[in-house]
């Protein structure tokens, strides 16, 4: 069976009432599998983050509401769950001007489990594979 | 108080490469681990959610590494 990758979706819209609404809403309607939601509002608006499963038919149907709407790349990686693997990771990144959009964790045993979306995806995946880790874009539910 | 209890802590910093470094080296250097770790970016400002052990010792450290 095939199962779609999972992206990172930003949305963004005015502050206006109603508007949150209508995209949660669609979300239900469609019966998007969301995950990991975080709302922020700047100015006058509205912007949100979530992972789902890569679906044109959704942004396409976002922006005829008037939905700025935005897919990020995302992959993951696991890492022994220790402060040292994070700061490697995070040094790594900083050193060669990566800025992290956005990042995911889940403990999981001995390892963290690590979902991040970056400004230079490829540069970052080659850089945490000569870390010895193992990130791979392939996302599934 | 109970050092060992784990608290969240949600940090507004700018959106640029480096910020979350601050905060990994100190707590790399405070030998904590999270057991949490999530980052947003809306626009200009990034968010860093995480829970940490020790709670209380947190916020001096934070202060001193100049974590906004």
């Amino acid at each position: 069976m095939h199962r779609p990758m999972i992206t990172q979706y930003n949305v963004e819209f005015p502050n206006k009432p109603g508007m949150h609404a209508k995209l949660t809403r669609l979300l239900i309607s469609r019966r998007i599998d969301f995950k990991s939601m975080v709302t922020a509002r700047v100015g006058d608006k509205t912007m949100i983050q979530f992972l789902a499963p890569k679906n044109d038919a959704l942004r396409d149907q976002l922006k005829e509401m008037g939905i700025s709407v935005r897919e990020e790349l995302i992959f993951q990686l696991d890492m022994p769950h220790r402060h040292r693997e994070l700061h490697k990771l995070a040094k790594t990144l900083a050193e060669k001007g990566i800025n992290i959009l956005s990042l995911y964790s889940v403990v999981e045993g001995d390892n963290m489990r690590i979902v991040l979306a970056v400004d230079q995806p490829a540069n970052a995946v080659a850089l945490i594979e000569r870390l010895g880790y193992n990130p791979d874009y392939a996302i599934y539910d | 108080m109970n050092h060992d209890k784990p608290a969240r802590y949600n940090l507004l910093v700018k959106n640029r490469p480096g910020e979350l470094l601050k905060l990994t080296k100190f707590l790399s250097d405070a030998e904590m681990d999270v057991s949490a770790l999530r980052i947003a970016n809306f626009g200009a400002s990034a968010s860093i959610e995480f829970v940490a052990p020790r709670a209380c010792v947190l916020p001096a450290g934070f202060r001193k590494n100049r974590i906004e």
